[in-house]
């Protein structure tokens, strides 16, 4: 006799937020953590007394607004900040600033190129267009084009009309823009290498892909969407840290009389008569739920979890192949005060962006080569935040915290595992690359967690430390995510479905996935559907 | 008017321009094709070497042609003649252990029982979309958004094809189409240099490494058609490919079309309506056409004989956007005698030899390529022509044609003072894998892809008229809404690689380019 409807392996944002909709709907759900804290990759710590760290995930990426109204995560705690645009460094001395107002952006590109402050004209336009085609497939079920379940092709037909609605030019822009590489789309529109620099670090963040790797342009849309989402809450920082999603969408599943159980790491999924019917803990526990779900990354879930006599060859030859990969590390520094940017002058409201210390795309396609070679970049590229200016909360009155995220690191390295040496090395090459624009930034560092793929990987449980839990490449996306016959959210034995960033639409602090996940699960079951679409706006 | 009075001219006498022609004479139009080179085919065709020797031009082998359009030409009765068809691929490493590719089977370099079948496995999932990809080539792609009844019916049976290839062959499809050789060749099998192998055929010409996205496109690409229906095999051509030039100029004058050669054309010429009156040669001849057929390349056509004011602007941006990087050389050398291969037996001598011993090998050497440097080891397809085909070298000689990938068009430190220093790195690399080639070499001389672009006057010296990746793929190639064959301005076609189904010798594009303006034009 289950006490449970269902039980959610993993506390991640995604796991909390399939598990509170189905809490929602009535089901007695359990979520079980491996730590002895929630949140996964979104998660606020203290590592070094006085601070708070986003020590894994450190800004909201599209996080839905559907689900943050309709989870009513505001009442939960959750209040996400915008924050002000981006800012690269240039080695001569100048900085290219981003802003969130576009004829402030323009005039900022004029100054680098004036063709080019033309062409951001026709590039913003083009790509609110592919942001607005693509926004209401995140949180929609992706049909299974070799099916002839009425439902898939229903969908199917409705994806193809919204497609051909976009008239013939568009459309084939689409198909180029999801083919192409970061650096030759924007070579079609900009000259100016800082400019395109620029804006192509969001085309490989998180990725192990260079920006000249096709199937990279379309990443920029994570940059434009939040543009075009207009609502707060897509793009910003959780007050408190991203630990904050991950308590607000507790509290939410909470209210649900939702129960979390943690230090309760899963050691198997018990399958009977090829149905999933419970898992069994590290410490031996039973626990019984008709329906599993698995938050964790496919690689995690089907090779560690489950007995592999259980599983079809094929589905295990599927997941050996299915590609994740580390390739980020990340710096968190707690410090003594604000480090000063000569370049960029006291008090520019731009202290408050994402700062970029590379200025040009062979800088960037080099460093990505040292990933390739399994070596961290030597001139790597860092997306650096400091999120105290915008929430003070974050350190002690007066210091400061800094996120330092870097491509590329891989998750093991030419020479072999990541020894204390490499990660002392790895941290340095990025110390001293920001200690290049800010001279009084190494004499300010109180602490600094220096985490590699690996670390990322034994903290957190992400597989090689990718923080998507699986490239985001067209083989891998929509109703290939996690592989062909898999991207509805069903697993391979009945009951057992998957949650995490593996599934579609893909990684980011969306939690996206969690609540397309909990639609088909309500669907198997015969309940109402409570999962919000998403809004159309056009 | 009818066809009988419509007059055509067709710009390049390359194979597919050719072929164009040909149909189009065949079919009843009056048709003029104007050469700037004084011989024809192209990139095809036989070329000097010295005073005594001869070699196959830019092309060397014959590889997945489209054998339809040879029968149709009847090209075997105008003088095509094979001097070897179904080579094996001999795949050399340093070591000199070779490996030999024949079809789906594999020897050499300790492959094992289980490596075999694996190589099997992978052939024969691949030729099945490689099979898909054919059956969109040899009709004109369809344009998406339209209303046309036979571009929806055309579209609908491209959907419908890749569902009758069964469930996992459509996730194949889905899964592999947009991704790179390298990681599925690691899905596959875990020896090194026959992974080395089978990526080198993906790379070759390509602006790419095994682990760019879209090399399994340029994979499948090469696996398709094919001499006697066998999938990617490779055949040479009696008298250094020109025999496969002389039978396409013979069917072409047999259908009635009139050939000028070292007759360079400038412009086209309009009326004031954008309405096509004809060509002026660069002598400053002019030539009365009501359509014009272009060979040549797409930006070369839209640049040069159209000029961009006459265009659009969003026409000129996305002409000129078409990525044309050419990065293979091409390597001649006469030798007094023949050379010796290590680990290569001497009937080997007369296969495909590569030389591709990894495909991290492949991708470091594209590292250089990327930023306009030369690795000095470079992935070389090196044949000898002379052992099939003994009228190209005096007695006893022989000639040695190589197409060396990784040699970019822009070189960073120019190509002025370097083009003797790459062809003595690529003889000396030859060397080591032939030790005693040097000393056998007569004379050499090697085509940078600025050389090509010269020669042939093709952008870039991108042999493939345009790289093929999935963006310029299909209904995308050259440019969208252009890949019908025809283009913005009426009676302008194309019919060259730089169209729908891309470059190789298969004159489909010329084919499907006739049909396009037969069914338009009459």
């Amino acid at each position: 006799m289950s006490k449970y409807d269902a039980i959610v392996i993993g506390a991640g944002h995604n796991g909390l937020c399939n598990a509170a909709y189905l809490a929602k709907s009535g089901l007695k759900v359990l979520v079980l953590e491996k730590n002895d804290y929630i949140g996964g990759a979104a998660v606020s710590r203290e590592l070094e007394e006085g601070w708070l760290y986003s020590n894994c995930s450190y800004v909201c990426s599209l996080l839905r607004p559907e689900i943050y109204r309709d989870l009513n995560l505001q009442k939960h705690g959750l209040q996400v900040i915008a924050y002000g645009g981006s800012v690269t460094f240039t080695k001569k001395g100048d900085i290219f600033g981003g802003y969130s107002d576009h004829d402030l952006s323009r005039r900022e590109i004029g100054r680098y190129s004036k063709k080019d402050a033309d062409a951001y004209v026709r590039f913003s336009r083009d790509i609110s267009k592919q942001c607005r085609f693509i926004k209401p497939l995140l949180m929609r079920t992706p049909p299974d084009p070799t099916s002839f379940k009425p439902k898939d092709l229903n969908e199917l037909i409705w994806l193809f009309k919204r497609l051909y609605g976009l008239g013939e030019e568009t459309i084939y822009e689409t198909i180029r823009f999801y083919t192409m590489s970061v650096a030759e789309y924007l070579e079609e529109y900009f000259e100016n290498d800082v400019v395109k620099a620029a804006l192509s670090g969001s085309g490989i963040i998180g990725t192990g892909l260079g920006p000249y790797s096709p199937g990279t342009a379309y990443v920029l849309l994570h940059h434009y969407m939040g543009e075009v989402d207009g609502s707060i809450g897509s793009w910003g920082f959780a007050r408190g840290g991203m630990g904050s999603v991950s308590n607000a969408l507790a509290g939410a599943f909470q209210e649900h009389d939702g129960e979390i159980m943690t230090n309760a790491e899963v050691k198997q999924i018990l399958v009977k008569n090829g149905r999933s019917v419970g898992v069994v803990l590290e410490n031996g526990d039973e626990l019984y739920a008709k329906n599993i779900v698995s938050n964790l990354d496919v690689k995690r879930t089907y090779l560690k979890l489950f007995e592999h006599g259980d599983l079809d060859e094929k589905i295990i030859n599927q997941v050996e192949n299915f590609k994740i990969r580390g390739s980020s590390g990340k710096l968190n520094i707690a410090l003594d005060g604000l480090p000063e940017f000569p370049a960029m002058g006291k008090n520019n409201p731009l202290m408050h962006a994402d700062m970029h210390f590379i200025d040009s795309l062979e800088r960037i396609e080099r460093a990505f080569d040292d990933w390739k070679n399994g070596r961290w970049s030597a001139d790597p590229y860092c997306d650096t935040l400091i999120p105290t200016l915008t929430d003070p909360t974050m350190a002690p009155p007066g210091k400061h915290y800094m996120s330092v995220f870097v491509q590329y690191a891989p998750p093991k390295l030419a020479t072999g595992e990541w020894t204390d040496k490499d990660r002392e090395g790895f941290g340095k090459t990025v110390i001293d690359q920001i200690g290049e624009y800010s001279p009084n930034f190494k004499d300010l560092i109180v602490h600094a967690e220096i985490r590699s793929p690996q670390d990322i990987e034994n903290e957190v449980g992400l597989t090689e430390g990718n923080i998507f839990q699986g490239e985001l490449t067209m083989d891998q996306m929509f109703f290939n995510r996690p592989f062909p016959g898999y991207s509805q959210f069903r697993g391979p034995v009945k009951g057992f479905y998957m949650c995490g960033s593996s599934t579609h639409p893909g990684g980011g602090v969306m939690a996206a996935p969690g609540a397309n996940a909990a639609r088909e699960i309500l669907f198997d079951l015969k309940r109402e559907n409570i999962v919000p679409e998403a809004e159309n706006d056009d | 008017m009818t066809k009988k009075n419509k007059k055509i001219a067709v710009v390049g006498a390359g194979h597919n321009a050719l072929v164009c022609a040909t149909y189009l004479a065949k079919a009843g139009f009056s048709v003029d094709v104007f050469e700037s080179r004084s011989q024809v085919g192209g990139m095809i065709g036989k070329r000097k070497l010295g005073e005594e020797y001869s070699v196959p031009g830019a092309a060397h082998l014959l590889s997945h042609v489209d054998e339809s359009v040879f029968k149709k030409l009847n090209l075997k009765k105008h003088g095509l003649e094979y001097s070897a068809q179904d080579l094996k691929t001999v795949s050399l490493n340093r070591d000199g252990n070779a490996l030999i590719i024949d079809g789906d089977e594999v020897d050499g370099d300790d492959i094992t029982m289980k490596e075999k079948k694996e190589f099997k496995e992978l052939n024969k999932r691949m030729v099945k979309l490689a099979g898909f990809l054919e059956s969109t080539y040899g009709k004109k792609p369809p344009r998406l958004g339209s209303d046309d009844r036979g571009d929806m019916f055309s579209l609908a049976s491209l959907g419908l094809n890749a569902r009758m290839m069964g469930a996992d062959s459509m996730s194949d499809l889905l899964k592999f189409i947009a991704v790179n050789i390298y990681d599925v060749l690691n899905e596959f099998t875990d020896h090194n240099h026959l992974k080395g192998t089978l990526a080198f055929d993906a790379i070759l010409g390509n602006h790419m490494g095994p682990r760019t996205n879209n090399s399994v496109i340029t994979y499948l690409h090469q696996l398709t058609g094919g001499a006697n229906g066998k999938n990617g095999s490779h055949s040479m051509v009696s008298d250094g490919t020109g025999s496969f030039t002389k039978s396409l100029e013979e069917a072409a004058k047999k259908a009635g079309v009139n050939i000028h050669l070292n007759a360079s054309v400038k412009s086209i010429s309009f009326t004031d309506d954008l309405e096509i009156t004809g060509l002026t040669l660069k002598n400053g001849d002019a030539f009365d056409a009501d359509i014009i057929v272009s060979g040549i390349d797409p930006r070369s056509t839209f640049n040069c004989l159209v000029g961009p004011k006459k265009l659009e602007a969003g026409v000129v941006h996305k002409v000129n956007n078409v990525r044309m990087r050419g990065n293979a050389a091409k390597l001649h050398l006469a030798l007094s005698s023949k050379p010796k291969f290590k680990g290569i037996s001497e009937d080997q001598l007369g296969q495909r030899i590569v030389y591709s011993p990894s495909m991290e090998y492949l991708e470091r050497t594209f590292d250089f390529n990327k930023y306009g440097q030369i690795s000095d080891d470079l992935p070389m397809e090196i044949t000898i022509p002379s052992i099939h085909d003994k009228t190209l070298a005096p007695k006893g000689h022989h000639v040695l044609s190589a197409i060396v990938n990784y040699v970019p068009y822009h070189l960073k430190e120019g190509w002025e003072n370097s083009k003797s220093r790459v062809l003595d790195q690529c003889i000396n690399q030859l060397d080591g894998l032939a030790p005693g080639l040097k000393g056998l070499v007569v004379q050499s001389e090697l085509l940078t892809p600025a050389d090509i672009e010269e020669e042939y006057g093709i952008t870039g010296g991108q042999w493939h008229h345009g790289e093929l990746t999935f963006d310029q793929f299909l209904m995308l190639r050259p440019v969208p809404k252009m890949a019908q064959y025809s283009s913005p301005i009426s009676s302008l076609y194309m019919c060259g690689a730089g169209s729908h189904p891309g470059g190789g010798i298969m004159g489909t594009a010329g084919k499907n380019a006739a049909m396009e303006i037969m069914k338009r034009e009459s």
